[in-house]
């Protein structure tokens, strides 16, 4: 570590240049990623006052060998993606205790994540040292006994606990027993760890929220060698060598962040040097270098890992400085490109500064600032929108172009853990959501635009099939969101199955297509209150008057069910103005209101008397109740 | 004897992992005077000191690695 980049934040630090001071934090910990480094993020982080506030997360380690030394480097890298974690670590090789015990430390510290880290010798001793002395129905048995036993942790984990489970599936040996007669065999050594892996996955598939951690890929990737550190192993029970406790900190924030809700949603890509070679204003639509040999091919790998981001239900869109007609010559007609107008949702090519174009394309896609990332070859664009916007995530990129897929693909904020049906159809969505707000430009009047639309609302209760969006939109939605309670795929379960909880799901399809589910509402009775915990829009869909369609079925069913007052509470964040009259606007009361709401937003509760005739589905929206599972 | 700019070292790293000032960790401090300092923060100073002079230690020479003084003569050595 150099004293400079210390000084350096220090410096900024001391001049309340909190945005400076974050990205020199981030260099700093990109440059000398380690325990030292670790300790000063830590320490630094907390004197910077920086507009998010970080989402607090408690995070169990269950294990059988040390891993502590990775902890700070886990911690200051959640710091830096605004993750505040505190980590408990359980005792060597207790963790099947831990998860048995009801009463044990695992539970009572109410973790968000938990993640199970158990070596193969360690779980598999027979499998992992004595394999050659092992007969065919030993080998089974071990197989049988090993996959058992997760089966069991697992289930008797998800009945106590409702946290994100991690396992981390068996690494297989540098060297098997039988050397290479070991690949010579159908069912060797390393085929039969394989073997419980792809029957851990099974087990996982099977299971909300819980995760594999391809420990055995993350070694390998890394080197089976160079992972390995005989002497701490024997000395301190540390089989992972100092340098490489840094990788697995990575991976394990790869995990967090998703679960944790902090990735982009969006990438915000240059295009002269980062999608092509070259700059079409000055060398042309043939001059610039793309296609399948070098130096081109290093742009269509760089276009290749981009297209794998948008299948992955990351949103799309260009900030470029050129002449808009040069630039969409080479997206249109290129023959070599791989991304096309179709996959961006929105453009901004033009000469305007790029941290206002990044402003106005948060806007226009209705997502947050810190949901976007940056990809620009230009070091001054990335400084700039460092310091401007220091919520963006800017994608640092080595000098060399043959780099930059390598640099997007290892960034974390793009992982995604699960993948629902509307990942895979954002891209689609946001196009025709351009189309609409074409159209929405020409109507005359507001009405005229609902009218035109031709919507049609589809309210269920929530299903197997839609607890993983439940869940995610819960997790993910800011602006139009009342309370911005948080719930993981489990808890959502766990309500729907309650005997005074619904959990409703909206889905809103109109003449372009199908929203997909866009709007969650979860209500609770109790006597003759009925009680609105949550009620959420995803932005597609805000200002399009579909959140009265969900509400209207909300009063009717608390009525059907018995309830006299439909209540609900406004828990102000810094997003969520865009939900703060919706109570008022729908004529409920208010119970309680701080004195002077515009000076001291604070929470607020509202009341509405039922049944309440006025509230109804508007005109313009078809709707419909599909019936659900409960 | 250990140089000077071994102790200043070893000083940086101890006080950057227990999060003290340099002040705080003066040259002869030890795991005596320095609450943090237990077990597990013994390894986390072996394995700063083994990447920070790129060597390798031996589980004697860590064991005797028990404040700067003894931690900068060890590096020196080796």
């Amino acid at each position: 570590m150099t004293r400079i980049d210390r000084a350096a934040i220090d410096t900024a630090i001391e001049n309340k240049a909190w945005p400076a001071a974050l990205a020199a934090l981030r260099q700093f910990w990109r440059d000398s990623p380690g325990l030292a480094g670790a300790q000063l993020v830590l320490d630094r982080i907390k004197k910077i006052e920086h507009g998010a506030p970080s989402v607090p997360c408690r995070l169990a380690v269950l294990r059988s060998f040390t891993l502590e030394p990775a902890l700070p480097m886990l911690r200051a890298s959640c710091a830096l993606h605004g993750i505040d974690l505190t980590v408990q670590v359980g005792d060597f090789n207790t963790y099947v205790q831990d998860i048995l015990t009801p009463t044990s430390d695992l539970y009572s510290f109410d973790p968000h994540v938990v993640i199970l880290a158990v070596q193969t010798r360690d779980l598999l001793p027979e499998l992992w040292s004595d394999y050659t002395a092992l007969a065919r129905h030993d080998i089974d048995r071990a197989v049988e006994r090993a996959t058992g036993d997760l089966r069991a942790w697992i289930h008797a984990f998800r009945i106590r606990s409702q946290a994100s489970l991690i396992i981390h599936d068996f690494e297989i040996r540098a060297v098997s027993n039988s050397g290479i007669l070991d690949s010579q065999m159908p069912d060797g050594q390393s085929d039969t760890i394989r073997r419980i892996n792809r029957e851990l996955r099974r087990m996982a598939a099977q299971d909300t929220g819980v995760f594999v951690l391809d420990y055995d890929g993350l070694v390998s990737r890394f080197g089976r060698d160079r992972w390995h550190d005989e002497r701490k192993w024997l000395t301190a029970r540390m089989p992972i060598a100092a340098d490489c406790l840094v990788h697995l900190a990575d991976e394990y924030a790869r995990y967090l962040i998703p679960l944790m809700g902090r990735g982009a949603k969006a990438l915000i890509v240059d295009l002269d040097n980062t999608l092509w070679g070259g700059v079409v204003g000055e060398d042309g639509l043939h001059g610039i270098k793309l296609g399948p040999e070098y130096p081109g091919a290093a742009f269509l790998a760089l276009q290749r890992t981009i297209l794998d981001l948008y299948q992955r239900g990351i949103i799309l869109a260009v900030c470029s400085k050129n002449n808009p007609a040069d630039a969409m010559e080479v997206l249109e007609q290129h023959p070599h490109m791989l991304l096309r107008p179709r996959h961006f949702a929105a453009l901004r090519i033009n000469w305007v500064d790029k941290a206002l174009n990044l402003r106005e394309l948060a806007q226009e896609l209705n997502i947050g600032i810190d949901a976007l990332a940056f990809l620009d070859d230009n070091p001054a664009e990335r400084e700039r929108i460092r310091l401007e916007l220091p919520e963006v995530h800017v994608i640092e990129l080595p000098q060399d172009p043959m780099d930059y897929a390598r640099a997007v693909r290892e960034s974390a904020v793009f992982e995604r853990l699960t993948l629902s049906a509307e990942d895979r159809e954002r891209g689609r969505y946001y196009a025709e959501q351009r189309q609409r707000t074409e159209l929405a430009e020409s109507a005359s009047s507001l009405e005229d635009f609902y009218r035109s639309l031709k919507m049609r609302a589809e309210i269920a209760d929530v299903t197997a099939e839609t607890l993983a969006r439940t869940a995610q939109l819960t997790q993910k939605t800011n602006q139009f969101n009342l309370t911005t309670r948080r719930y993981s795929e489990q808890q959502i379960e766990e309500m729907s199955r309650g005997r005074d909880w619904r959990v409703y799901t909206l889905r809103v399809l109109d003449r372009f297509g199908d929203n997909g589910l866009v709007g969650v509402a979860i209500t609770h009775q109790e006597g003759e209150v009925c009680e609105i915990d949550t009620f959420l829009l995803s932005c597609r869909v805000i200002g399009r008057t579909v959140e009265t369609a969900l509400l209207a079925h909300l009063a009717r069913q608390a009525a059907e069910g018995g309830a006299a007052r439909l209540v609900g509470s406004f828990l102000p964040t810094k997003k969520n103005a865009p939900a703060r009259d919706f109570y008022p606007n729908h004529g409920f009361y208010a119970v309680t209101l701080s004195s002077d709401p515009a000076l001291m937003p604070t929470a607020s509760r509202w009341e509405l008397r039922l049944p309440h005739p006025d509230l109804v589905c508007p005109e313009w929206i078809e709707y419909c109740t599909v019936p659900g599972e409960n | 004897m250990a140089s000077e700019a071994t102790v200043y070292r070893v000083r940086e790293i101890i006080s950057t992992i227990f999060n003290l000032s340099l002040e705080q960790v003066p040259p002869d401090a030890s795991n005596k005077s320095i609450e943090r300092w237990d077990s597990m923060g013994h390894l986390l100073v072996v394995l700063e000191l083994e990447q920070a002079f790129e060597t390798q230690l031996s589980p004697e020479q860590t064991e005797q690695m028990t404040s700067i003084p003894a931690i900068a003569a060890i590096i020196d050595a080796a």
